[in-house]
Formats: C-alpha cells, sequence, structure tokens
C-alpha cells in the first residue's frame, strides 16, 4: 500500500471569510490516499468542499472517498467539515464510492445522518452513511 | 465479487472464481470458518463421517404432511454449509434429469461435472467387507427382493439396483467443500472470508444491486462489490431475495418489505424427497454382531442404497437404511424409502424482516392432486415389509416402533405418521426463462430483472434430481462457476470485414 499526503488549502482562505479567527487554528489541513492492490481510498479529513478537494478527486482518482460531514463549526465562523451541500458537491465530481462519516458522535456537528441522507435522496445520489462501528467492505471485481 | 454464503455451493463458487479470474472475491458466511482442515481447527463432529451432526443446525421447522407433526429442517450453519454436517452419500442420480433444467450442459458435461465433483470430494465407494452387519443384511434383503446388486450409483445411466453408496469420507472425515474447493486457493489474498456474518438484505438500484448489508456480531458491515452471488440455499438465498424486496410483491407488501422487483417464483416450487421411515429395535442377533463390529472399527450409520420402481421408468424409489442409537445405548434399525420424483410443491415466505427470525417452511408434501407421491410412497413401504420379512433381515429386527412397521396393511395415516424427509430441499429461486411462470433466475443463475446478482446453489434446481442432492449441487454449482468466468466469445471484426 502507497500513502499520499494531500495538503488542503487552508479553509477560510478557500472561503474567504473570517480569516484571522479560525485560519490559524486549522490550518494545514491534511487528507491521504491509500493506494491499495485493488482500491485507492482518497480519505479527506476535515476539510469542506474546495478546489484542492476537487483536484484531489481529479489528480488520483480515488475509487473510494471517505469525507468529514457533520457541518462541524467552532463556536464562531463557517463549518469546518462539510455541510450537506459539500458532500453532494463531492459526490457530483467524483464516480466513485463516497462515504460520508464524523456525523452526530461529535457535539460541535450540526448535521445529522438522517439530514445528510434526505438531501442526498432529494438530489438522487448515492452516498454511504455507515452507522458508528460499522464496517465498510469493498469486494470489488 | 461477493458470495452471500458459504455452504456447499458457496464455497465452490468462491474457490472456482478465485481459480479462474482476477477477481476479488468476499465470501459471507453466517457459521462459523474454522480455517483449512489441515491448521487442525474443525470441531470433531463436522468431521466424524460415521454419524450426522446436530451442532451448527440453522434451526429452521415447518409443516410436514397436513394434520401432521411439524419437522425439523437441519441445514448446517457454516463454512461448508451442509456438505459439513450430511450423511456422505453422493450419488449422482438419473442423467436425463439433468437436461430438464435448461441449463447448457450435454450429457458429457454433466457426467464431467460429477466425476470433477466427486474428485473434489474425494468420494469412494464402500467395499463389501466395509459394511455393517446391518448395512450387509439390508443389501442382501434387497436383492431377495429383486433389486440386483449393482455399483451403478454413480452412473447417470443406471437403473434399479442396489449396492454401497459412494461417499466422501477419507480416512474417517466428512470431506466438505470448503476443504475439496476452498482449502486449495485459501493462500490467496483475493480471497476473504467473513464469518459470523449474518446478511440482512442486498440493496438494489434499479436493476443492479449497489451492496449487501450484513450483521456481525450486532454491528453492521456493508459489502459493496460489482457483482452478488447467493448461495444460501434453498432457505436462505429465497429469504435474502425476499428481504431485498425481490419476490411476489403482495406478499413483500404484507410483511413491510417494499417491493423492488416483482418476481413471483421466489419461495415457491419448494420441495424435497418425501420419505416414510419404517423403525425396529436390534435383535439380540444383531446387537451382539453389531458389537462384534464396533469391537474392530467405527460402526458408521448408513452405507448402502437401493434404487427401485414404484411408478416410473428407471426408477423412482432410494432406499437408504441405517442404524442409530436409543436413549439407553441399544440400536435402532431405520429402514427409510424416499420418493425421488415428487410433484407435490410448497414454499417459503418470510415471517418477519428481521433476519434472524426464521420464515415459514411448508413443503406441503404429499399434496399433490393425482396423490402420485403417496401412491409411490405407498409402494414404496410394500417393497420395504418385503425386505423386513426378507430371509437376510428378518432375524436382525425385533420389535417394530410404529405402526407402518407393525401392520401388514398400514392404512394412510399409519404412512402419514411415519413421514419424513430426505433433507433435500431445492427449487425456490428455480431456473427458467418467464418470470410470469415462476422463474427467478435465467440459465446463467442471473436473477430475472437484474443486471449484477446472481443465485447459484439448490434453490436454483426446477425439478429436483434422483439423486442425493449434494453431488449434483456441487456440480451444478461448477459449471455455473465456469460459465461466469468464461465470457461468451465476442465476434471477431476481422471475420466480419471479410464477410462484408
Amino acid at each position: 500500500m502507497r500513502l499520499t499526503l494531500i495538503r488542503h488549502a487552508s479553509l477560510l482562505i478557500e472561503l474567504g471569510r473570517q480569516t484571522f479567527l479560525v485560519d490559524p487554528l486549522m490550518a494545514p489541513v491534511s487528507g491521504f490516499v491509500f493506494d491499495g492492490e485493488e482500491q485507492r481510498v482518497y480519505v479527506a479529513g476535515d476539510t469542506v468542499w474546495c478546489a484542492d478537494v476537487g483536484d484531489a478527486l481529479d489528480d488520483h482518482a480515488p475509487t473510494v472517498v471517505v469525507v468529514n460531514a457533520g457541518e462541524a463549526r467552532m463556536t464562531e465562523g463557517d463549518p469546518i467539515t462539510m455541510t450537506a451541500q459539500d458532500v453532494l458537491a463531492v459526490a457530483r465530481h467524483t464516480p466513485a464510492t463516497v462515504v460520508a462519516v464524523h456525523m452526530e458522535a461529535l457535539n460541535h456537528c450540526v448535521l445529522t445522518r438522517k439530514d445528510l441522507a434526505a438531501k442526498l435522496a432529494d438530489a438522487n445520489l448515492d452516498v454511504l452513511i455507515p452507522a458508528d462501528g460499522e464496517t465498510l467492505m469493498l469486494a470489488g471485481a | 465479487m461477493a458470495v452471500l454464503g458459504g455452504g456447499t455451493a458457496g464455497a465452490v463458487v468462491a474457490a472456482r472464481l478465485i481459480e479462474l479470474t482476477p477477481w476479488s472475491v468476499t465470501v459471507i458466511e453466517a457459521g462459523p470458518d474454522y480455517g483449512a482442515f489441515a491448521a487442525g481447527g474443525w470441531p470433531a463432529d463436522l468431521l466424524d463421517a460415521l454419524t450426522l451432526p446436530d451442532t451448527h443446525d440453522w434451526g429452521y421447522r415447518g409443516a410436514g404432511v397436513p394434520g401432521g407433526a411439524e419437522l425439523t429442517f437441519e441445514r448446517a450453519r457454516v463454512i461448508g454449509g451442509c456438505s459439513a454436517h450430511n450423511g456422505c452419500s453422493q450419488t449422482t442420480g438419473y442423467g436425463p434429469d439433468y437436461h430438464r433444467w435448461g441449463l447448457s450442459w450435454d450429457d458429457k458435461q454433466v457426467a464431467q461435472a460429477m466425476r470433477d465433483a466427486a474428485a473434489a470430494l474425494r468420494v469412494r465407494a464402500y467395499s463389501d467387507d466395509e459394511l455393517t452387519p446391518f448395512q450387509a443384511a439390508a443389501m442382501e434383503a434387497m436383492v431377495a427382493c429383486g433389486i440386483p446388486r449393482t455399483d451403478d450409483l454413480d452412473d447417470l445411466d443406471g437403473g434399479v439396483g442396489c449396492g454401497p453408496s459412494p461417499v466422501n469420507n477419507p480416512d474417517g472425515v466428512r470431506w466438505n467443500t470448503a476443504f475439496g474447493f476452498l482449502d486449495p486457493v485459501r493462500a490467496e489474498p483475493r480471497l476473504r472470508v467473513l464469518d459470523h456474518a449474518v446478511v440482512d438484505h442486498v440493496e438494489l438500484d434499479g436493476p443492479t444491486a449497489r451492496r449487501a448489508h450484513i450483521r456481525r456480531h450486532d454491528r453492521g458491515v456493508t459489502v459493496e462489490a460489482e457483482r452478488f452471488i447467493l448461495c444460501g440455499g434453498a432457505y436462505g438465498s429465497a429469504e435474502m431475495l425476499l428481504r431485498s424486496g425481490i419476490g411476489p410483491a403482495s406478499e413483500l407488501a404484507a410483511v413491510g418489505i417494499r417491493p423492488r422487483l416483482d418476481l413471483p417464483g421466489v419461495g415457491q416450487n419448494l420441495h424435497d424427497h418425501p420419505t416414510v421411515e419404517l423403525r425396529f429395535t436390534a435383535s439380540e442377533e444383531l446387537t451382539r454382531r453389531l458389537a462384534e463390529y464396533g469391537g474392530t472399527r467405527p460402526v458408521p450409520d448408513e452405507q448402502v442404497i437401493g434404487k427401485a420402481r414404484a411408478a416410473t421408468d428407471p426408477y423412482d424409489l432410494h432406499l437408504f437404511p441405517w442404524t442409530e442409537r436409543d436413549r439407553d445405548g441399544g440400536w435402532i434399525c431405520v429402514l427409510p424409502v424416499a420418493c425421488l420424483t415428487p410433484h407435490s410443491r410448497g414454499a417459503l415466505r418470510l415471517a418477519s424482516t428481521d433476519p434472524t427470525a426464521k420464515p415459514f417452511i411448508d413443503h406441503r408434501y404429499l399434496t399433490d392432486a393425482e396423490g402420485a407421491d403417496l401412491a409411490a410412497l405407498r409402494d414404496g413401504v410394500d417393497l420395504c415389509r418385503r425386505l423386513v420379512a426378507s430371509k437376510p433381515l428378518a432375524p436382525l429386527l425385533a420389535r417394530p416402533l410404529n405402526a407402518v412397521s407393525a401392520d401388514r396393511s398400514p392404512d394412510d395415516k399409519a404412512l402419514r405418521a411415519a413421514f419424513g424427509h430426505y433433507w433435500h430441499p431445492v427449487g425456490t429461486c428455480a431456473i427458467g426463462d418467464d418470470p410470469a411462470s415462476g422463474a427467478v433466475v435465467d440459465t446463467t443463475g442471473r436473477v430475472h430483472g437484474t443486471d449484477n446478482l446472481w443465485v447459484i446453489d439448490a434453490s436454483i434446481v426446477p425439478t429436483i434430481p434422483r439423486a442425493t442432492t449434494n453431488l449434483p449441487v456441487v456440480a451444478v454449482a461448477d459449471h455455473l462457476a465456469r460459465a461466469m468466468a468464461t465470457p461468451p466469445p465476442q465476434p471477431d471484426p476481422l471475420e466480419n470485414r471479410a464477410c462484408a
């Protein structure tokens, strides 16, 4: 297995707002690409939908993308993990299997699995939302 | 590739696809995977070919004959499935039966598939000097009653006859399909076996199976694959399809399942070989002779099979005598007869969406309008009574243990009270061309109306063969797995151009 580090731009520079508050707390933000024999898994980590995430999807063409959803927020400022619209954007951008995690177990996450599932269903998009403790196996072929 | 069910057929399918394709294969098995035989982790009772173990039973139960007692339908919940707990008789049955299934195999291919299956399962024939006193006497009794001695239980052209059964018990070990097929490919990293994992349902997106939802140790597992093959057997595969919303739409809605694909045949056409059992205590002579035999070697329950004719050529009855121990350590002699060409058909339907809940199973045994099944069994019972009275067997039997054994002319009530089955359920996801007429899968095993979901196991058998079903199921699983691994030839563009 090969591991590649993806350096995302600072969240708030990408968003262009409230840089002075959150940027020093969050940046730099990193994702990882795990290269296996059958699957290439991009774990985006704590990031919102931004150009660097799109570039990573284009450059590495993963078969699986794991995104942190939950629309997590600090006490002030914009989301620091993906909103439902961000997850939709990822799913529209890539043919890979998209897995949305990072919801409900953390008290700064405001987006629930149920709300995300409803928005995905409305958009007719197929994204996996595993329960806590659930295992995802990729049988391939 | 996900193989849902690592039983008799699932082990064959998974192994063959690993061997013949570059695909990765994940096997989902509800029971334990004890690993390769050589690793030594298998429990002794599953390895012991002498008798039938009951430690890994799914616990299926259901109706027997109408008005009769409920029956248990033993199915093994372990890698290797029922091939890991069965009686080890490996008969091929009658060749022409296999052409009625609609598969693309000719006589030679059926025969080769049976030979390949027998070789993988290390099948051999008992020699006459291995037979227990009861088995030897039962075979002599068959000969005395006009059933000739043969050695053609592995011959697809065979007719009426009796002989020691082909058996897969090398060195006394029940050589199941996990040993015969999975063990040679276990070192291959593309093979993964997830045991103790129960399939809840397969998620469909239109005609495409997207993922299987699994329960394992009270947690969820989601399996994504490009192809899914159900290998849960006649009960399990139908249950998985129904929980996935594939089946009779009105029946699914009644259980609270949203119908995804209306296939009226799922769960229908359930049939098995119906049986009636004559039962006796062993005489003092037999008890003494079995003790002598057992003093030098183990005593197998069953070794001999007879093929006889009631109404259908070339044969339509199996006689498969066995001995078992009673509570006091004495011997019970059982003389069962099975109708190999049953006309009655039953059904399986879900009781709940819960994958741990057992379904309603009703084989509707002996309910065919013509009464042919009961008539065949009545002829079979008459034959068994002649065996009982014959010179070789009579001295070995003592007290009759049921009415059908005691009465010279048992009535239908006595026959129904002695009713049993041969542990050969088939037919709930039948091969056929027309879904409206009950077909569930096409001749490749693919579920009608889907593009990447198959069923390959006993459930696709549309009409039961005149055989113990383990070997035929292995043969058909191997045949369809090989076909899946070998795409049909593409047109040659150069040839097309030349024609133009």
